[in-house]
């Protein structure tokens, strides 16, 4: 078979304009041999688009998917792994980042302590948060002043605190009891609290 | 293809029905096995890209906007990663990866069992090598996968001109190799 003209290879790309269109018809009707051209062109191109039907294992095709099915899994799979290989590095990271820029923890709290008390005495009307938050001042306190886990009545509590002692001791002695009470408060009243620390700790 | 039909089988996909899934995979398995075939010329890399891209359908099908027909959205995706498997050839290639022994287990694993069908398939793919890969895409599309140019620029994101002068190209290179051999 002789080389396709490029007239041919543009018509068949359909990348003529009406007029060279118009005209190439014309021509190929006026032309035996330009015909037999386009003819020859177009079964080759024939031929070569015939293999999508060429006959295939079937078998194939009906285990494509379950196959597929089985490659999602496995993604699935090495996407937690893949996941978890990633949280790994940016827990210790974190935890790093945490120790060399956390807030030092401030030594001399005292004043703290006490502001912390009467603003907590007077303004909250909760007791389950009073309690909470003294006991956390209680159990600090009682570290600083009265070294450790020593009976309520021996712990020295910073002074000026403006707290009746039947009111502390029976706000504080109840706390001092049900320590884990803070991590049980809800979210409401642990906040409440942490947002009062914080205006405290800012004074 | 009818678009109605096919966006029932998203709807339903989405709401829960796998079976829907099933069907839109029969459907469209074999035009994304023989896109991806004619576009690397082998088995195991058309294998490889047509599991890829099931795998793609099931997990963003649930995105599917319902702007376009569902078989240009699979076009788009088989095309693109058939793409990304020669560009990972040519790579496998300069690095020396790529063992001969992996020719011979894609003819072994071939699932055109014909040898005549065989050797046909191997001169189209003859054909094709010659052509530079965005050619190969377009010369599929159009001649293998007949879709119209409308149709691969909205698959392609290229203009009419542009996909028709490479047609072009592409018809010449391939008819000039055919007549060489012939």
């Amino acid at each position: 078979m002789k080389k396709i003209s490029d007239e041919i290879l543009k018509y068949l790309s359909d990348m003529m304009n009406d007029r060279e269109k118009r005209e190439f018809e014309n021509k190929l009707s006026a032309s035996a041999e330009l015909k037999t051209e386009l003819a020859e062109a177009e079964q080759m191109l024939n031929d070569l688009s015939a293999i999508n039907d060429t006959a295939v294992n079937e078998q194939y095709f009906a285990n494509l998917l379950p196959r597929a099915r089985m490659k999602m899994e496995q993604k699935k799979k090495f996407g937690i792994v893949k996941k978890m290989s990633f949280a790994v590095p940016v827990l210790a990271s974190a935890i790093i980042v945490f120790f060399l820029f956390a807030p030092k923890p401030v030594q001399d709290i005292s004043e703290q302590h006490q502001a912390l008390v009467n603003d907590v005495l007077e303004n909250v009307n909760d007791t389950d948060v009073v309690r909470k938050v003294l006991d956390d001042v209680y159990l600090e306190s009682s570290m600083m002043y009265g070294g450790g886990n020593e009976m309520l009545g021996e712990t020295e509590l910073p002074e000026n605190i403006t707290v009746s002692e039947d009111k502390l001791f029976s706000i504080v002695d109840l706390a001092y009891t049900d320590y884990s009470t803070l991590q049980n408060l809800p979210d409401e009243d642990f906040n409440e609290i942490y947002e009062k620390l914080s205006k405290i700790t800012l004074q | 293809m009818n678009n109605t039909n096919d966006f029932e089988l998203i709807e339903r996909f989405v709401a829960g029905d796998e079976k829907a899934f099933n069907i839109i995979v029969k459907k469209y398995q074999k035009k994304i096995y023989w896109h991806a075939r004619q576009m690397l010329g082998e088995h195991l890399d058309a294998d490889e890209v047509t599991q890829e891209v099931l795998v793609v359908m099931y997990q963003k099908l649930k995105t599917f906007n319902f702007q376009s027909a569902l078989y240009t959205w699979i076009y788009k995706i088989v095309t693109t990663r058939s793409l990304n498997q020669i560009k990972r050839r040519q790579l496998r290639k300069i690095f020396s990866f790529e063992h001969t022994d992996e020719k011979e287990l894609a003819v072994e694993n071939d699932i055109v069992e014909d040898i005549a069908n065989k050797e046909k398939l191997e001169k189209v793919n003859r054909s094709l090598e010659k052509l530079p890969a965005k050619q190969r895409q377009i010369f599929v599309m159009r001649n293998f996968d007949q879709l119209s140019y409308e149709e691969i620029s909205e698959i392609t994101g290229k203009s009419v001109g542009g996909l028709k002068a490479n047609y072009f190209h592409a018809l010449r290179k391939v008819t000039e190799y055919v007549n060489e051999k012939d």
